[in-house]
């Protein structure tokens, strides 16, 4: 068999195998999608409320320290925004006259942090007293 | 009369800018008093801050702009915060917020929204790491930082974005009669939702654990090693896949565009001779998996078997 049968072999081994993987692949759509045929049938009425979760935002602020049933899905912690946007015209505001002292006092906390790169060596400090506690060694700082 | 209200809108609208520039001064009410940007608008400076804004009876007007400033610097690190609750967990909300406040000093809020407010933090992050060291071209701990970051804003994204929630996905009826050697060429069309990341660290797992410990616990940082997240949503809740290398390549290439032979033939590269007998039992599953949990809406077909439809061709 010289080199240019064995090549066209290769080729058409190499064809056959794609063709299978394509039909194999063609059979998963085919299979996920008569599961999502069987999933619509037996879906709840509350999943297909286009309001569920986000749009009531009922997963928010509620439930008690945020943990409700969306929480650990990934979804809603991310959904703690909304607190800002809703409220962010009063939420400043409300309360520094009566309460002014307190709010002076954390917004200086907030501004006397170091700039730029200080903040990352106090992050490299952080994490290395981390990684300590959970006996993790790690390497040098970068300089 | 007109020009008595022109007169006063004229100076509120000044006022206002100029009350602006200073509650936002990084260095404080009385610096950004004294800056150019205030000056320009009222030239009052720090020693005449009671020439636009009166003292109260328990504050001067510096104290009382400061509770502006405060707060407004105040109210936008909490933001910040709110979009990266895992990585502020993990720097602790004292290195969190000094990373956010710089944030806010090198990206300012600048749309009407808080919706955009961390889109630029995962950059920030990558310009202000510390360099390398020398010689040290691995992966280090700033990268699993900014992963970490890469994957909260990108939940946050994939959270606030269009979903697949209204619309109609992949159903049997789109491909049942699809002709099995016509596999090859056929497009299937993922959700704008539907976000591949690759990382440096396994940042998914390590973004579950440390969601799912105790607020106190801290969480095992894990070792360098690459690892592939696909990021979709569906009925209204942000979903996180861990994927394999050949899983992402596939999936890359039918984002992209390409048909199901070329996504199979990027999957096929990457993966070794040994195991492509069980490429083929895992490919179905693959499919059917992703078909199932909504990240294909619609499967067309191009060109290369002689349906050559240009915009392509619904089945």
């Amino acid at each position: 068999m010289n080199e240019k049968q064995e090549s066209s072999i290769h080729d058409q081994s190499r064809r056959d195998f794609f063709n299978k993987l394509a039909v194999a692949a063609g059979g998963g759509v085919l299979l996920g999608a008569a599961g999502v045929a069987r999933a619509a049938d037996e879906k709840s009425p509350l999943l297909t409320d286009p309001h569920t979760c986000k749009g009531l935002n009922t997963c928010k602020g509620k439930g008690a320290g945020g943990k409700n049933d969306c929480a650990g899905q990934g979804a809603c912690a991310t959904a703690e925004k909304h607190s800002c946007h809703g409220h962010n015209a009063c939420k400043g505001q409300g309360g520094c006259g009566s309460s002014a002292g307190q709010n002076a006092c954390k917004g200086k906390g907030e501004c006397s942090v170091p700039l730029g790169k200080k903040t990352w060596k106090s992050t490299r400090k952080a994490f290395e007293a981390a990684a300590k506690k959970a006996g993790i060694k790690v390497g040098p700082a970068p300089k | 009369m007109k020009e008595q209200v022109q007169e006063s809108a004229d100076s509120l609208d000044r006022v206002q800018r100029w009350m602006q520039a200073v509650i936002t001064h990084p260095e404080g009410v009385l610096s950004g008093a004294d800056g150019e940007a205030a000056r320009e608008l009222i030239d009052a400076g720090r020693g005449n801050l009671e020439s636009v804004v009166t003292r109260s009876r328990s504050l001067e007007a510096a104290d009382r702009l400061a509770i502006y400033a405060n707060a407004y610097y105040a109210r936008l690190i909490e933001c910040v915060g709110d979009v990266f609750p895992v990585l502020k967990r993990v720097l602790g909300d004292e290195v969190f917020d000094s990373f956010a406040f710089d944030y806010l000093q090198a990206y300012p809020s600048k749309r009407y929204t808080l919706n955009y407010l961390g889109d630029s933090f995962v950059d920030f992050l990558r310009e202000t790491r510390p360099d390398p060291e020398e010689g040290n071209d691995e992966v280090d701990w700033a990268d699993l930082l900014i992963d970490l970051a890469i994957l909260e804003w990108t939940i946050y994204e994939v959270f606030d974005g269009p979903g697949t929630e209204k619309e109609r996905m992949l159903e049997t009826g789109d491909v049942a009669g699809v002709d099995p050697a016509a596999w090859m060429s056929i497009h299937l069309h993922t959700p704008a939702c539907l976000q591949l990341l690759q990382m440096s660290y396994p940042v998914n797992q390590f973004y579950t654990a440390v969601r799912a410990s105790d607020e106190e616990l801290v969480v095992d940082y894990p070792d360098a090693v690459t690892s592939y997240v696909a990021i979709s949503r569906r009925d209204y809740i942000v979903r996180r896949y861990d994927l394999t290398r050949p899983q992402y390549e596939l999936l890359k290439v039918l984002q992209a565009g390409g048909a199901i032979g070329q996504a199979l033939e990027a999957c096929m590269e990457v993966v070794s001779d040994e195991d492509l007998d069980q490429l083929l039992v895992d490919v179905q599953q693959w499919f059917s998996n992703w078909t199932s949990e909504r990240c294909f809406f619609q499967a067309t077909q191009k060109g290369e078997i002689g349906m050559d439809k240009q915009d392509g061709k619904d089945f």
